[in-house]
């Protein structure tokens, strides 16, 4: 009853004709920004974070969230016609997308992309209703021993699932916890790490970081090396799937709606890993694995499945728990804390119109992206062809200008550069910038916690292992950690960020 | 490869080295009541034990996974992240004393004439357009407050 009551209000609050407008901006900006290769939800979400500072919390968590999700939906647009993925999470899509559209059956692709992406979001949102009430009961059982393991398993589960070294995904992780700590530290009243730069005294800036990260460090990279891109067709037909292909995908929808849900809950997790997982597993269940890479629709289907769910499943621990699930629920986090707002717990009780209005919100938006990605596609095959000179100066401005228009301060600027500088580096030398963001966002909940917990245990490490649910949160960080060592494998990916 | 994770790890392990020292300096305090340099320790300490397995992975094994392979494609363009980053510090310095328009201005004609090589009539018409169209999204429409400089030739 309290779910049907809270979906119901949500729908009142998400109809509202202003809520309904800003939800079409988003999914419509998260479309783009998923068609266009070179910007992520990531950095789109934090270029335009400060210009929602003027609307009301709800419209504007409302059209942020749209753009995550819209995202994932518009990646798979590029993958299919360009072979070049849109976004992390459509790389895998490329493998029988593109293979489908040489073979004249781009048409379906993007036809079974778009049914895929809706049946598995319209799933994840209904999961993420009913679910949310029940964890957001068991989080307030959660004290700060059991926010500090599980803040713990989450950078370990990102760092077990990064692609390329664990080791230097937990050195990345590392770091971001030493960068969380710059700025004033609220128990002990004093400064660490700003050596008089009056930029850093409030702390290292999320937005900055983000933005240098993966907006200008990609720009960077882009820079030296330019790929190129080729549509496949110009004209684009017969977008129904038939009924083989739903005969075909409909098990590997159902499979990577499932899983792609799950991991995008779990801290760490998210689309891109579900992604590859999803496609990994219907590769081996499937009776022709022959047939992946060659054009097989359930390598388009199970992808952009899990892609969607996941990315209804990761507002779970935000909304609930107020740990995010990956980078961009980090900024959503940043967004919400900004406007006054806590997720956690207690934020179905104090904003009941932003926790069931986001979630309401979900619903239409999914149903926006269907028609925006079926009938509208030749719209967004025409946004395909600007060419990159001239996006390149117009990301770099935006850049330049929401960094600036943070706190109106230079400074912000200046860190933005030095970060997509990092971003660069890294990127160089196979260092991933998820933990690193993650690990800024969770650091300061992590100190807290930990301090805490060491009070109230008079500085014993037991208390980590006290409650069963904390032990059982340590004991899988525990086992990620050392399973690597014993079986030397790891289901790392192949992909680019 | 070999040698990009002996640089980086090298770099990683100087770094935590400081982090570990200045992070002393703050104060650990113990573990009933950790002090505000507690937490960066361990996280520098952390750091510096991955970076000596990088560093010493990078030594004593041939290859191995997770480097970077660097082709002649990708040496090619440094010089455009060069004079892109330069232009960027210039901006930076220059934006407050000159203003946005003017700054905003120069920087894209100089992002299409330098780097992406294109067409004086292409520069002059979109770096206007741009400069023009971002004036007027976040200064008229979002009302975020651009430097105007000290020039000040626009409200």
């Amino acid at each position: 009853m309290e779910v049907l009551s809270g979906i119901t209000y949500g729908f009142g609050v998400a109809l509202q004709p202003a809520n309904l407008l800003y939800c079409f901006f988003g999914v419509l900006i998260g479309t783009l920004v998923g068609v266009l290769p070179g910007l992520g939800p990531a950095s789109a979400i934090a270029l335009l974070l400060p210009s929602t500072f003027h609307i009301p919390p709800v419209a504007a968590t409302i059209m942020l969230a749209g753009i995550y999700y819209g995202a994932m939906y518009g990646g798979s647009t590029t993958s299919i016609l360009v072979n070049i993925p849109g976004e992390a999470a459509s790389v895998v899509t490329c493998l029988d997308g593109y293979r489908m559209a040489q073979q004249g059956r781009a048409g379906p692709a993007l036809g079974m992309a778009a049914f895929a992406s809706f049946i598995a979001g319209t799933f994840s949102i209904i999961a993420l209703t009913f679910l949310s009430p029940v964890l957001v009961r068991l989080a307030l059982q959660f004290g700060p021993p059991e926010y500090f393991s599980l803040i713990v398993l989450g950078l370990t589960i990102l760092s077990y699932l990064a692609g390329g070294s664990m080791v230097k995904a937990l050195m990345m992780a590392a770091l971001g916890i030493i960068l969380s700590s710059i700025g004033l530290d609220v128990i002990s009243g004093s400064y660490r790490f700003t050596y008089g730069f009056l930029v850093l005294s409030d702390g290292l800036g999320l937005i900055p970081v983000v933005m240098g990260l993966f907006g200008l460090a990609e720009v960077f990279s882009n820079l030296e090396v330019r790929s190129r891109r080729e549509i496949f067709e110009k004209k684009i037909k017969g977008l129904l799937p038939t009924c083989q292909d739903w005969k075909d995908a409909w098990g590997a929808i159902t499979r990577g709606s499932l899983l792609g849900f799950f991991l995008g809950i779990l801290p760490g997790g998210g689309a891109v890993i579900a992604s590859f997982t999803s496609y990994a597993i219907e590769k081996k269940l499937s009776k022709h694995p022959e047939k992946f890479g060659n054009g097989a629709i359930e390598g388009v289907a199970a992808p952009e499945a899990a892609n969607n769910a996941a990315a209804g499943g990761a507002f779970i621990p935000l909304l609930t728990l107020g740990i995010p699930a990956n980078p961009v629920m980090a900024i959503l986090l940043g967004g919400l804390m900004i406007n006054g707002l806590q997720p956690g717990p207690l934020l179905i009780k104090q904003a009941p119109d932003l926790f069931w209005g986001v979630i309401a919100s979900m619903y239409l938006g999914n149903l926006m992206l269907l028609i925006l990605n079926l009938p509208l596609i030749g719209m967004w095959v025409k946004v395909l062809r600007v060419p990159y000179h001239i996006l390149f100066p117009l990301i770099v401005l935006f850049c330049l200008v929401s960094s600036y228009s943070l706190n109106n301060n230079i400074g912000d600027v200046t860190i933005m550069i030095f970060f997509g500088v990092v971003g660069y580096l890294m990127k160089k030398f196979g260092y991933e910038g998820a933990p690193l963001i993650l690990a800024l966002v969770l650091g300061p909940m992590l100190e807290e916690a930990l301090r805490q917990s060491l009070i109230i245990s008079h500085g014993s490490f037991a208390i980590f292992f006290a409650s069963s649910i904390s032990a059982a949160l340590m004991g899988l960080a525990l086992v990620l950690l050392i399973l690597p060592l014993i079986t030397h494998k790891r289901p790392v990916p192949e992909r680019q960020e | 490869m070999k040698k990009s994770e002996l640089v980086s790890s090298s770099f990683w392990l100087v770094f935590s080295s400081l982090g570990t020292l200045e992070s002393y300096r703050l104060g650990l305090g113990d573990f009933r009541s950790p002090g505000p340099g507690f937490l960066p320790f361990v996280a520098s300490l952390v750091l510096g034990v991955l970076s000596l397995v990088v560093l010493l992975q990078a030594a004593y094994r041939d290859g191995g996974k997770g480097g970077v392979k660097e082709t002649r494609s990708d040496r090619g363009n440094w010089e455009k992240i060069v004079y892109t980053l330069a232009a960027l510090l210039l901006y930076v310095f220059l934006l407050e004393k000159l203003g946005f328009l003017f700054c905003t201005l120069v920087l894209l004609g100089f992002l299409l004439l330098v780097i992406e090589k294109q067409r004086w009539s292409v520069v002059i018409a979109a770096a206007f357009l741009a400069t023009i169209s971002s004036y007027i999204l976040f200064q008229v429409w979002l009302k975020i407050q651009l430097p105007p400089g000290t020039l000040g030739i626009y409200p």
